[in-house]
Formats: C-alpha cells, structure tokens, sequence
C-alpha cells in the first residue's frame, strides 16, 4: 500500500453501509469513509472536492439500484462534469446481483473498474485493493 | 372487417350474373347469330327454358357466397380476439418476469442484509464489544420487520383481480363517485363527468376500485395545483372505453417510452414524491387481467390522460 487511502461509500441500504463501514475500519490503511445514501450527494461531494482538489477520495464503492440516480447514471454524470479531466478515483461497483443487464452496462463504461458482489468479502476486496493500490 | 358478409354476398352476386349474361350472349348473337336488339333476348329466352335454371345463379351463388362470407366474418373475428388475447398473455408474462425479478432482488437484500448483520455479530461477540452486538441486533430488527413489510405488499398483489366470476354490472360514474367519497379524497379532487356514452361495465367492483384508486391518488400526488380530472365514457369500436385527463405536473413520455408501466421503475419527478414504483404496474396487470388495455398520453406541464380500454369478455375463448 502506497498511503492512507479515502473511501466513498454510495450505497442507499442503510445496513450494507454500516457494514461496509465496519469492514473498512478493521483495515489501517482506511484514512477516512464517507457513506451517502443518495448518488447525487456523493456526486455533489465528489465534485466539490474535485473542484477544490481537496481530498479526493481514492476509493468509491458505488451501488447501482438507487432510486433517483442510479449506479451508472452516477458514472455517466461523473464523465459529463469532468469534461477533459481526469482524477485517479477508483469506482468499485457494488452489486448484489449480476443481472445480465447490469454486466452489459459495466462493460460499456470504463470509469468503474471492478464488480464485486454485496455483501462485501473481506479477501476479496483486499485482493482488489491490492491489484489497485500496491 | 364488419362488411365481410356484404362483400362476400355482392361477390357471389356479381359472379351469378356472370352466368345468365353470358348465357344469353352466346346463345343469341354467336350460336344463333340472331340480330343484336333486345327483342331476340326475349324470343331466345321464351324458345330455351335453359335460361329460366340459369336465372338462379345469381341466387344460388349469392345465397353460398353469404353463408361463406358469414363464416369467413366469424374466422375474422376469432382471429383477431386470439391475437389480443395473446398480445395480452405476452404482457402480462413479460410484466410477471420483471415482477419476479424484482421480488426475487428485494428479498434477497433483505436476506443478505441478515446473513451481514448476523456475521457482525459473530466479530463483536467473540471481541466482546456487547455494545455493538445491541446496536446490530436493533438492525436486525429493522431489517426482519422491513422485510416482512415487503413481503405483505408482494401478497396483497397476489390477492388483487383475476377471473370473471365476481363480475357484476356496475353504474360507472356512481361507483366512481363512491371510490372517491369513501376513500375521502373529495376534498383533494375534483371529478368532472363530460361524456357518457355509455352507462354500465361488467367488471370485478374490487378490481375497477382499486384501478381508479391508483389512477385518482396518481392525479392528487403529481399536482402542483387543486387535483380535477375529466372523465370520459366513450366507445371504442366494440370496447368500452374510460379516459380520464388530469391536470397534474404532467409526464415526459419521450424520455420514459414504456418504463411507466413497469414496476418498479419510479419516474423521475420534480415533486420529489416517494412511491414504491408499484401502482402503475399494478393498474396494467389489473387492465390486462380484465381484457383490457391502458394506455397514455402525456407532456410535462400539460397534465396526464389514462385510457382505460375494456374489451368484452369473451366466454367462448
């Protein structure tokens, strides 16, 4: 691991992010999580940070069925308000299932760069964490 | 469609006189070369009762031409009621995968969120922290009596609609004043009546309530303004049709396309109104379950309007 890392947590199940907050907090390297039950406020955030080049988060870990705006309209908003810029955020979708169309939707985009299924595995995210941060 | 029997009639008509006309023609002027005037029509037809038996063609042939057409007109019609039928089992199937799909998801959260939970506090238990053990098993709580919440409403949507046997004519305007009295939304809508072509509808009373009830409560929720809507009772061809136009914040239909009648899928809204992306789907299942269809029309700003489309219940399909 290069530094601490900074989690975003998009997820609009309460629980799922209790856990996932939980798991994040058993890792040291963690620095900060902060967990946003609507994608528009973690966008609104995300942005904000971006913007001021203020702490941007290295990691979000982002649901797709939300109401409102939804995993991947989060994505496609993210790509339209960065216009030419790019930031080194890696978005990990989050997913409890694999629906055919959801897989469709993942490969078409190249924002995300992972599907990981909820409830989140321990090994599994520490595996990717590592492939991503190493 | 309706003038099959006619054309097929005319057709056997027509042919018929073929026969007689054609008869005289030859017989006359070139077997018998007598001159052309309508006089050596008379003379052949008097020397050749031939004729008189070929008189009956038109007769004969129109009368087998009826009786075809009669049956042709019926083909027609049985056609045309399978095609909506199985227009309608395709719906309403490809209505119940999306519904299954999405029941199968939110239980799945749900069960994935205690297997989650229960692990928590396998961790905590075993590190002692008793504290976090009581805040998880608050959660768990939550989760079972949020869970059993989704599963009562998946059940009440089982209950609703199917199969003929309840029907009874109801007077439509009366029994729409009712579900909007006894429901006590008369001081959130207004219901204006314009036309009334017709005055009864032989429907389940439940399923018509619960149809008109999503659609009325629909109005009140998606209105900036005082709720009205104007219903229309109109024929449609053979179908009985109910259209009801509010005056509410209006849809995008350009940007929704066919999500509206899907459940689950909540339509974006500028009044921020929650649902649970049920009702619409609900009043599709209900329509199609009755052989009927609805429809919409729609544009932001400028109000909504459901045709409800009741196509007679055919016993003998």
């Amino acid at each position: 691991m290069v530094s601490k890392l900074d989690f975003f947590i998009i997820d609009d199940s309460d629980v799922n992010n209790y856990y996932t907050e939980d798991l994040l907090d058993e890792f040291e390297f963690t620095n900060s999580v902060s967990t946003f039950l609507r994608a528009q406020e973690g966008l609104t955030e995300l942005m904000r940070r971006v913007d001021e080049n203020d702490n941007i988060p290295n990691v979000i870990l982002l649901d797709i069925r939300m109401p409102e705006m939804d995993g991947f309209e989060f994505i496609e908003e993210l790509e339209y308000r960065l216009e030419e810029r790019t930031i080194d955020t890696k978005i990990f979708i989050l997913t409890s299932s694999k629906h055919r169309r959801d897989v469709e939707a993942f490969d078409k985009q190249s924002i995300a760069c992972e599907f990981l299924n909820k409830p989140l595995n321990k090994a599994e995210l520490l595996t990717v964490l590592g492939k991503h941060f190493s | 469609m309706r003038n099959t029997r006619l054309n097929y009639t005319l057709f056997g008509i027509g042919f018929g006189l073929a026969f007689p006309l054609l008869a005289i023609i030859s017989d006359c002027f070139i077997f018998n070369k007598l001159p052309f005037q309508f006089n050596s029509v008379i003379v052949r037809i008097q020397q050749n009762p031939i004729h008189y038996i070929i008189f009956l063609a038109p007769f004969v042939l129109g009368y087998t031409f009826f009786r075809i057409g009669g049956s042709m007109a019926s083909r027609y019609l049985l056609t045309k009621r399978l095609r909506q039928s199985n227009t309608a089992l395709n719906e309403s199937n490809q209505l119940l995968d999306a519904f299954n799909y999405h029941v199968s998801h939110d239980l799945k959260t749900v069960l994935n969120n205690q297997l989650t939970l229960a692990h928590m506090i396998d961790k905590y238990v075993q590190q002692k922290e008793y504290d976090r053990v009581l805040e998880i098993s608050q959660k768990l709580q939550e989760v079972g009596a949020n869970g059993l919440n989704t599963v009562t409403s998946f059940l009440k949507i089982g209950e609703e609609g199917f199969g003929y046997e309840n029907d009874e004519s109801i007077p439509v305007e009366a029994e729409i004043n009712r579900i909007v009295t006894e429901n006590q939304l008369q001081n959130e809508i207004t219901v204006n009546f314009r036309k009334s072509a017709f005055k009864t509808l032989v429907i389940n009373k439940k399923v018509f309530e619960s149809i008109l009830l999503n659609l009325l409560t629909n109005a009140i929720k998606y209105s900036t303004s005082p709720s009205v809507v104007t219903i229309d009772l109109d024929f449609q061809q053979e179908a009985k049709q109910i259209t009801i136009a509010d005056n509410g914040i209006g849809i995008d239909l350009k940007q929704v396309g066919d999500q509206l009648f899907k459940p689950f899928n909540r339509i974006k809204n500028n009044l921020n109104k929650e649902g649970n992306g049920i009702g619409l789907f609900l009043v599709k299942k209900m329509m199609l379950s009755v052989n009927g269809e609805v429809s919409v029309k729609s544009e932001p700003g400028a109000g909504t309007t459901f045709i409800l489309t009741f196509h007679p219940k055919y016993s003998a399909l």
